[in-house]
């Protein structure tokens, strides 16, 4: 029953079946030498000072966070602004300006908050 | 540009359909203000009743003469949706009646838990009427990001922190699997709006994939078997205020959503649908059995209770000839369970804020001598949850399993009402804890008299009584 997908799933097939084929055949045919070089974390470079698995502020999550909710806000008035004209011309003018200032009124609260809140210090 | 135009285009209807969404908008507003202005802050309560209470009086005129299709039809101010809209209202203020003096550690972050609430109630309230499958997704996220911190909000308690990190992956990955199921039925219909959908035919494969992803992820949010694993453990670790909370909206807003689309589901999927909810009134009602946690006890009866919602889902994708019967009598049940759950969760609440020994079944021992006022309104809440005559709880059951008899679901409603017996196993142990055995030496004592936690245990014991025993005044003005 050929759709539309069923050059895709043979396809999918193919490409399975040749990792899985690659990977067996190097490890059956392949010659393993082993050595205290090979067993370190970076075969060039620098060998790791410290474990990976280190805690990070949490003030990076805060920035994270008040980033999206103005980098969307910036986002909404770039398309009201490319359309400004247009709604201009068909006499909703105003109303769409007061939609957009209602939005921005929300938002300013918003980071009225956080400031009250200290979400703006850096060094806390 | 002329549809984009055409949707700028508010008119009066657009506004009265989402006054309700407005005035609760204005109070998170009012809340969030309060918290910058300190001289506000004696007003937030005032702020947080007087948007739910407009918003709830406003839904009643939405009931009375409903908005319709509003917003190029993304939302749908139906007489229903308004009504499941009230309900989550309501149950926002019964769960904030009841949080006053919860919070010891958290108290001074009170005012973001009250935010928090209405932020989840207005996303309740978008779920409740949405016509599109991303509008209900906005509603959806709306509801369970500030339920996510709300769960964790003991942020001292491991298992509050645990509950809201479990609530979360898990809520993530309902989210995930509803949009992977939005995005194959978009690209098998092209269009994401349920009329759309409803009109096109969904019977290719892809379709039938995004329709099962689609009901399954609202069936997480609802806990339905088998997908109800994370309710015991969120609904016992989060704040119980939050707990009263998430057992009665969230159930309100899942549902209304659910009954929107149980179209979704293929001819023969209403067989599969009874069978799950008996499976989990099964699992629900046998596991609460050997609860001796009066949260994780009531968590498995809302696990139940869902059951039982699903057996009018089920009732609805069967075909009950009385074409509005699944609906209107998932809606009563709805409303007796908000006031019934919301006051059995609510007084556990209570209780813990002064003695978290209350948590324990044990501890209610020989309280009817002690309290017999605050025993005998939470002996009724059981009894309305177990589906006693006289009480809401009895004709909310009966009308869901009239509906499912009318839909030729004989087998499943004979199954469900005997598990609902089983049910009464646990409910009544409630109930001879407090009225007939001996309180043990050393027992915790209960003095808490919280005004408004004794006012909203009163609307709570009168809203049961009245839906038991005075169902047509209701019939008649909300459906």
């Amino acid at each position: 029953m050929p759709t539309p997908y069923t050059a895709l799933f043979i396809l999918l097939g193919i490409v399975v079946g040749f990792v899985v084929l690659v990977t067996v055949a190097s490890n059956l045919l392949g010659r393993k030498r082993q050595n205290a070089e090979k067993d370190s974390p970076y075969e060039c470079g620098m060998d790791s000072e410290s474990p990976a698995r280190v805690r990070i502020s949490i003030h990076f999550y805060l920035v994270a966070v008040l980033f999206i909710l103005f980098d969307v806000e910036a986002l909404f008035l770039i398309l009201w602004a490319g359309s400004a004209e247009a709604f201009n011309a068909a006499g909703h003018g105003a109303l769409v300006f007061a939609e957009v200032s209602a939005f921005v009124a929300v938002l300013a609260l918003a980071l009225a908050y956080v400031w009250r809140k200290g979400g703006l210090e850096w060094d806390r | 540009m002329i549809a984009l135009l055409d949707i700028t285009a508010l008119d009066a209807a657009d506004l009265r359909g989402a006054a309700p969404m407005l005035a609760v908008t204005c109070g998170i507003l009012l809340a969030l203000a309060a918290e910058i202005v300190p001289a506000l802050r004696p007003a937030r309560g005032l702020a947080f009743l007087g948007s739910l209470v407009a918003a709830i009086f406003l839904e009643v005129q939405l009931i009375a003469a409903p908005a319709g299709e509003i917003f190029s039809g993304a939302f749908g101010a139906t007489a229903s949706a308004s009504l499941f809209g009230l309900l989550c209202a309501t149950s926002a203020i019964i769960a904030w009646a009841y949080s006053l003096r919860y919070y010891k550690l958290e108290a001074p972050y009170k005012g973001e838990h009250d935010a928090l609430i209405l932020c989840a109630t207005l996303g309740m309230l978008i779920m409740c009427g949405a016509l599109d499958l991303l509008t209900f997704f906005v509603g959806l996220e709306l509801l369970s990001v500030p339920l996510y911190a709300l769960a964790a909000f003991r942020r001292a308690r491991r298992d509050s922190v645990e509950a809201g990190l479990r609530y979360f992956l898990l809520g993530a990955f309902a989210a995930g699997l509803f949009l992977f199921g939005a995005a194959l039925l978009y690209a098998s219909s092209g269009t994401l709006s349920l009329a759309g959908l409803r009109a096109a035919s969904l019977d290719a494969p892809l379709a039938l994939m995004g329709g099962a992803l689609v009901i399954s992820s609202l069936f997480f949010k609802v806990s339905v078997f088998p997908f109800h694993l994370w309710v015991p453990d969120v609904y016992q670790g989060s704040p119980t205020p939050v707990t009263t909370f998430m057992a009665t909206g969230t159930k309100a807003a899942g549902f209304a959503f659910l009954f929107q689309v149980a179209f979704l589901m293929p001819a023969g999927a209403a067989a599969l649908t009874g069978a799950l909810a008996v499976a989990t009134m099964a699992v629900g009602n046998l596991a609460a059995l050997v609860q001796t946690d009066l949260k994780r006890l009531f968590a498995f009866s809302a696990v139940a209770h869902a059951g039982t919602l699903l057996l009018g889902v089920a009732a609805l994708a069967a075909g009950d000839p009385v074409a509005s019967g699944p609906l209107d009598a998932a809606l009563y049940y709805m409303g007796a369970y908000i006031f019934t759950a919301g006051g059995a969760f609510g007084l556990v609440a209570l209780m813990e804020s002064e003695d978290e020994r209350f948590l324990k079944l044990d501890a209610l021992r020989g309280l009817g001598r002690r309290r017999p006022g605050l025993a005998a309104a939470l002996s009724l809440f059981m009894l309305s949850l177990g589906g006693f005559p006289l009480t809401g709880g009895f004709l909310g059951k009966y009308f869901i399993f009239a509906s499912a008899l009318r839909a030729d679901l004989l087998l499943f409603s004979v199954l469900g009402i005997l598990l609902s017996v089983v049910a009464l196993g646990y409910y009544l142990r409630v109930v001879m804890t407090l009225w007939m055995l001996p309180a043990e030496e050393g027992a915790p004592l209960l003095e808490s008299k919280l005004l408004s936690g004794r006012l909203v245990t009163w609307l709570c014991t009168v809203m049961v009584l009245a839906l038991g025993l005075a169902p047509g005044w209701f019939l008649e003005r909300f459906f």
